[in-house]
């Protein structure tokens, strides 16, 4: 069976001008409504209208606008030699038997022709120059956009001095060693600056969609700034290229701009403040404060495996201290319903002895004045058990450790701790291990549709199965 | 055709391009320059499709501003802007098509023999493929599907590519269309209806199986072949 085309005079069917119109946006608001309650209901003509439209979205591969090549300069030759053509022709055309008025008039033609002329040679150096601006302007930009790449670091890394000093420190540098192997940012920003002007453009075009977003978001940021403060940290960039140490001083720039955005602001003033002796003293806190920060945070990268083995070995501790002293570790009394089960009630003895020792109230943790504080953290466990559960985790997991710890007993003691704390969090009887989000992801489609729906609150009390406001 | 002076002054307000335009009329140069800076994209990209040619597209743009250039003078904002270049635009690719045609007619007659170009539609039509002339059932993808979807535009007539191409990548609506192709709306209505059924049809089994027709397949090989040369 041939495909046979349908010739611009032969009739169209009814139907698939009014599925055409409707899709082009062309029907009225009634036959709109008729048509889309015909579609509800008619399967065929639902399909009939996919197929009408998925062809024409196919049309996107001509989508691309010309071939590259400007067509401004040659049009405005070409303009050029058709006035200078039409003017000498009206010349050679001009004889004496032509009517006075004719000759008149062709004159004046042939007249103002040169000024014609000289107006379209103007327009072309003036579009020649609007070029060039423009090329001047693009460039200004990609040499900005590479400052802009950098905006939180020259915003709060301008004092070289106090940069030199964290780059010549090596617990700081070991401190921003472990928080970047920790981070999750898998892919960092190329510099920018690194790259010629002339493929920055190209550059910009390999990056990933969330580093565009990202230099976007910076750049919007740089063009929201007066033109003072743009051109000061233009000049701040400009100086630091000049410096034979440019590279290390970004690098600890970048560095720091992200350090200090979680450090309480306390310890910030004091670590840019003019007393270098304080500055030097905020500066041994603040990394304390950051170590402390990162082994409390780090709980949450546990896996599965390091879960298991740590309970597996807080299950034996227990069991033997319930072997020793029996009435110390009876779970509560008086509840019925799922402490009836063994594993529940050996959950609640085994957080009973090791979980959240030190539980503090809000006004019992101090951040905002800094200080190692965190270090003062209660422990449930002997420095013979923690050795054990040390010694039981899987290899990644003793890496983790050791860069967390950098092996400072203190600090092991404390990460474990908190590992320990995490595991029994986790290994909650009944307890879901899925995020508002994963539980979100997990809806189907349909009831995602509803959900987006309701009011908030009913949202959150519905994707939490009721426990709304403690996730 | 006048234009009264209200509608000019409408159409002056409301299209940057119809400013540029009467500053051409003025002779202003920079501002001929300004309107085909703006426009030549759009216009090479129309001309690839209604044009006779895809390799003509630059030249027919080209000639269209020439003539907006020459025409300048006698221009009236009695549209908008883009509608009246698009008119000039659609008459230059026709006339380049006629003019293409009778040469063609003149070559096959010293010839004496008929010799379709390869992505003529007329030869996309007739190689129209029946079930058993699909190709061995074949994967498409980047260059192959975009020679599928250009040949298949191919075989839509000029009106139905042009109003296509003014529909789709100009976002006009059936009135705009009507005023450049100078046709009604109902006729514009029916004439991108059949665009987009004659489309379908083409494409189906590509969107369906992702397989190449004869007909496209041989627009592919003939492609490559320029390509090569």
């Amino acid at each position: 069976m041939s495909v046979s085309l349908s010739a611009d005079s032969a009739p169209s069917d009814p139907d698939d001008e009014l599925l055409v119109a409707y899709l082009d946006g062309e029907l009225q608001r009634g036959e709109r409504s008729e048509l889309e309650n015909r579609l509800l209901v008619d399967e065929p003509l639902r399909g009939r209208l996919t197929e009408l439209q998925s062809s024409w979205d196919m049309l996107d591969v001509l989508s691309v606008d010309g071939s590259g090549v400007s067509l401004v300069e040659t049009t405005l030759e070409l303009a050029i030699a058709d006035i200078d053509s039409s003017a000498s022709g009206d010349y050679n055309r001009t004889n004496d038997s032509l009517q006075r008025s004719k000759t008149k008039s062709r004159w004046n033609q042939r007249r103002m022709a040169p000024v014609l002329l000289l107006s379209v040679m103007a327009g072309l150096a003036a579009w020649s120059f609007a070029a060039f601006e423009s090329r001047q302007q693009q460039q200004n930009e990609l040499r900005d956009l590479a400052i802009a790449q950098d905006l939180d670091a020259f915003n709060y890394g301008s004092d070289l001095t106090l940069m030199r000093h964290l780059a010549a420190n090596p617990d700081w540098i070991e401190m921003v060693e472990t928080a970047a192997e920790l981070s999750a940012e898998t892919q960092p920003l190329q510099p920018l600056r690194q790259v010629a002007l002339d493929q920055r453009q190209s550059a910009i075009e390999q990056m990933s969609v969330d580093q565009r977003e990202l230099l976007g978001s910076r750049w919007d940021a740089f063009s929201r700034l007066s033109d003072a403060d743009q051109e000061s940290i233009r000049q701040l960039a400009a100086t630091i290229e000049t410096q034979s140490d440019r590279d290390t001083l970004l690098n600890t720039m970048r560095a720091y701009a992200t350090w200090r955005s979680r450090l309480p602001s306390g310890l910030v003033d004091q670590i840019e403040g003019d007393d270098a002796d304080a500055s030097r003293q905020a500066v041994r806190d603040a990394i304390d404060e950051s170590k402390s920060s990162m082994a409390e945070t780090s709980g949450s990268q546990l896996d599965d495996e390091t879960v298991d083995v740590i309970y597996f070995a807080i299950q034996e501790f227990a069991k033997k201290r319930i072997g020793k002293d029996q009435r110390r570790y009876q779970p509560p009394g008086g509840f019925r319903g799922p402490l009836e089960n063994p594993k529940t009630r050996e959950w609640f003895a085994i957080r009973q002895m090791f979980g959240y020792p030190d539980r503090r109230g809000p006004g019992n943790r101090n951040r905002s004045n800094g200080g190692n504080q965190n270090r003062r953290r209660d422990v449930s466990l002997t420095s013979n058990e923690f050795a054990t559960i040390e010694s039981l985790l899987p290899t990644q997991s003793q890496e983790t450790l050791g860069i967390l710890t950098n092996g400072d007993p203190t600090l092991v003691t404390m990460t474990l701790q908190v590992w320990v704390e995490e595991v029994i969090r986790r290994k909650m009887p009944l307890r879901s291990d899925k995020s508002l989000l994963q539980r979100y992801q997990d809806l189907s489609e349909k009831q995602r549709e509803i959900v987006d729906l309701m009011p908030p609150e009913k949202m959150l009390q519905s994707i939490s199965g009721g426990r709304s406001g403690g996730q | 055709m006048t234009v009264t002076e209200s509608t000019a002054l409408r159409y002056q307000q409301s299209d940057p391009d119809v400013r540029l335009m009467l500053r051409v009329r003025d002779d202003d140069a920079g501002a001929f320059a300004e309107l085909v800076s703006r426009y030549e994209g759009r216009l090479v990209r129309l001309m690839r499709t209604i044009g006779p040619k895809a390799d003509l597209a630059e030249d027919l743009a080209q000639e269209t501003f020439l003539r907006v250039f020459r025409a300048r003078k006698r221009y009236e904002a009695g549209a908008k802007f883009s509608t009246w270049l698009f008119t000039i635009a659609g008459n230059v690719a026709r006339n380049s098509a006629r003019s293409l045609g009778r040469r063609k007619e003149i070559s096959e007659a010293d010839a004496g023999r008929g010799d379709l170009s390869p992505s003529s539609p007329a030869l996309l039509t007739h190689n129209a493929p029946d079930a058993s002339g699909l190709m061995a059932a074949r994967l498409v993808e980047g260059d192959e599907r975009a020679s599928v979807v250009r040949a298949a535009v191919e075989s839509l007539s000029e009106r139905q590519r042009m109003a296509m191409m003014l529909s789709r990548f100009e976002n006009m609506s059936y009135q705009e269309i009507a005023d450049t192709m100078n046709l009604t709306t109902k006729a514009v209505k029916s004439l991108l209806s059949r665009a987009r059924v004659n489309l379908k049809e083409k494409l189906e089994p590509y969107i369906e199986h992702g397989v190449i027709e004869n007909g496209a397949a041989d627009q592919q090989a003939t492609n490559a072949e320029r390509e090569i040369e």
